[in-house]
């Protein structure tokens, strides 16, 4: 039985070649638009994330309580964790993590002065957790914590009309508010894509930092790189039973709240995006099966009348258009993967560089294809599809068959 | 060593700076003068009191013209603080703003305060001397230590055999000359020869430069450690 009500719907569809196939195209383009236009989205987006994580750094921060409302010198915590915490930072959930000093300083050169975030970091560590160890396009990176070399931002010595090698003067403020400074030499220049990180941070080693700073021992974040930015609940509840009520610890997702969100909005966004296009595409799909049904009503009354199941005559008009969605969608997530694939390597977007930079964008955007993604968009379709060709199956399976002979 | 030696050789370099410094400043020292401020489309003059103690002690009151009347600043170590009676608040000046103007001149905070950093935060060698007017002429480069606090790649001294600095240049990294301090008068002062009129100027910054002249000097006078506090800095009593 169900083996002729597919052949009777295979060849029902090629009975106008013609429809058939501007149908095809429609649910292939459709499906395309979905999948290739989410991969973009997510690809830019993924990326964004990716790059403030780099610049929090982390997905997971570990400081003193206070210091995220008053970032003063003094809201510091030890630099080497210890007891549970140390366990836990160093399990199988943790990829890497890295203790940072960080307080705001300014740095002059002869011709300019600018307000900076002064970072001492540790170079082993420090490298699998921020970005700018990759980044170096002058000079090296630091070689370890004891380093007092400076790393700064292109864009900074252009400001300040120096280079690799000149020697830079940077000041702060110790614990007890007195005012410390001393000249650093400029041994690494780092390219970050975005001027504001170049303008923004400046990088020596961590112990070079504590004894210009006079706080020996202490740090002022615990930045923990997890197994990616989506999963790091189980990894932050361990991290902040572990670190207690002495420290505050915080995700990404809060400490910049503006990014979490965008998270958020943009799965949501994708699911509409999916129901906009599919909604363009019913509507094709839905006159496609009442042309259909319409031209044959005199067969489908002859077929009733020989005693046909209105049931089966719904069934086979289903069974249509589920030819149709099948073939149309295998055909555009074809296309989609073809087209997304040779742009695995980026699309350069240098063209519009600087008006990205400005929103943090990166100038190369990847397009990440995901199973989620890719099988929501199939899902949305087909399901959707059958719904809508609903509405003309039992339409056709309802005709009276005398009604229906008689139809001119 | 005896202040006014002719002969170079008894003398090192960063010997010479510092009696400069010392000749310039004395022990203690209490000053008239007036600062010109110039740009290419204004002019402002304000008359201000000095009082200075040892290496680390100063305060400074403006004394004309009436609006920036009282202004004042403090300067204990390597802090700062100022006085503006128009707010009646003192505000210690934080490290962000060192580098910033010293009331609106060409002076930054930095180098008001950090007057002494030339003596000990250099390298001094002396590049020759030469004879001007009859007086030994020591030219004097100072390269600042590879941890100081100094964003000049080298300065240039010139200092008289009677302790007067006639010039000194900043010079960025690139060695391009950046800011130049100028002696335009020298004369005799409260006993002492010293330069009378000196002048800042950015280079290649057309029309903007500062002056200081001195109207008047005492050295080596005995001034009350209480002058030297931030109490004292917001209720005068002298």
């Amino acid at each position: 039985m169900i083996a002729i009500i597919f052949r009777l719907a295979w060849r029902n569809l090629w009975r106008n070649n013609r429809r058939t196939l501007i149908m095809l195209v429609t649910i292939a383009v459709g499906i395309w638009a979905m999948i290739f236009m989410t991969a973009l989205m997510r690809g830019m987006v993924n990326k964004m994330v990716r790059d403030a994580v780099k610049v929090l750094p982390g997905h997971v921060q570990i400081h003193h309580p206070d210091y995220l409302d008053d970032p003063n010198i003094v809201n510091s915590i030890e630099e080497h964790p210890d007891g549970i915490l140390l366990q836990v930072l160093n399990g199988p959930d943790i990829v890497a993590w890295s203790s940072r000093v960080r307080v705001a300083a300014i740095i002059s050169s002869a011709r300019e002065s600018r307000s900076i975030t002064l970072l001492g970091v540790d170079p082993a560590t420090e490298s699998e957790v921020s970005f700018v160890a990759g980044k170096i396009v002058q000079g090296s990176f630091l070689n370890d914590g004891d380093d007092d070399g400076i790393i700064v931002g292109r864009k900074l010595t252009e400001t300040l009309e120096t280079g690799l090698g000149k020697r830079i003067v940077i000041m702060s403020q110790d614990p007890d508010n007195e005012i410390v400074d001393r000249g650093f030499r400029i041994t690494g220049v780092f390219d970050a894509n975005t001027e504001a990180l170049e303008e923004g941070y400046v990088f020596t080693g961590v112990t070079a930092a504590q004894n210009f700073l006079g706080i020996p021992g202490r740090v002022h974040e615990v930045a923990i790189v997890g197994r990616g930015f989506r999963q790091i609940d189980g990894m932050y509840q361990a991290v902040k039973n572990a670190a207690g009520p002495n420290f505050s610890v915080l995700p990404w997702t809060e400490l910049n709240s503006y990014l979490g969100t965008m998270l958020g909005v943009m799965d949501g966004f994708v699911l509409v995006w999916f129901m906009v296009v599919f909604l363009a595409l019913s509507f094709g799909l839905v006159n496609t099966l009442v042309m259909a049904i319409f031209e044959r009503v005199r067969e489908i009354g002859l077929m009733l009348a020989l005693g046909v199941k209105p049931m089966i005559i719904l069934a086979q008009i289903i069974v249509e258009s589920v030819c149709l969605l099948f073939f149309g969608a295998l055909t555009g997530n074809l296309v989609a993967w073809l087209t997304i694939r040779p742009l695995q390597d980026g699309i350069d977007l240098s063209s519009y560089a600087e008006g990205l930079e400005m929103f943090g964008y990166s100038t190369i955007l990847y397009p990440e294809m995901t199973v989620e993604d890719v099988f929501t968009a199939n899902v949305v379709v087909l399901s959707l599809g059958i719904i809508a060709s609903l509405f003309p199956a039992i339409r056709a399976s309802r005709y009276q068959p005398v009604e229906a002979l008689i139809k001119v | 060593m005896s202040v006014g030696t002719n002969n170079a050789a008894d003398l090192n370099a960063a010997d010479i700076v510092k009696q400069a410094l010392d000749h310039w400043r004395g022990v203690s020292s209490v000053g008239e003068m007036t600062m010109l401020i110039h740009r290419p489309d204004w002019e402002r003059t304000m008359s201000m009191k000095a009082w200075t103690q040892g290496a680390d002690k100063s305060l400074i009151r403006i004394t004309a013209p009436k609006k920036d009347r009282d202004n004042s600043t403090l300067l204990l170590d390597n802090s700062m603080w100022s006085y503006s009676p128009k707010i009646r608040r003192v505000i210690r000046i934080p490290s962000s703003m060192m580098g910033q103007s010293w009331m609106g001149s060409d002076f930054s905070n930095n180098d008001v305060s950090r007057s002494d950093d030339i003596v000990d935060q250099y390298t001094h060698t002396l590049l020759g001397t030469s004879v001007l007017d009859g007086k030994v002429v020591y030219q004097i480069q100072s390269v600042p230590l590879e941890e100081a606090a100094i964003v000049w790649g080298r300065e240039v001294l010139t200092i008289r055999d009677d302790w007067v600095l006639l010039e000194q240049l900043f010079y960025d990294q690139d060695d391009v000359l950046v800011q130049k301090l100028e002696t335009l008068e020298i004369g005799k002062m409260g006993g002492r020869t010293s330069a009378l009129r000196q002048r800042m100027e950015k280079v290649g910054v057309e029309g903007e430069w500062t002056e200081i002249q001195i109207n008047q000097m005492d050295y080596e006078v005995d001034l009350d450690d209480r002058l030297f506090t931030v109490a004292n800095l917001k209720n005068p009593r002298e």
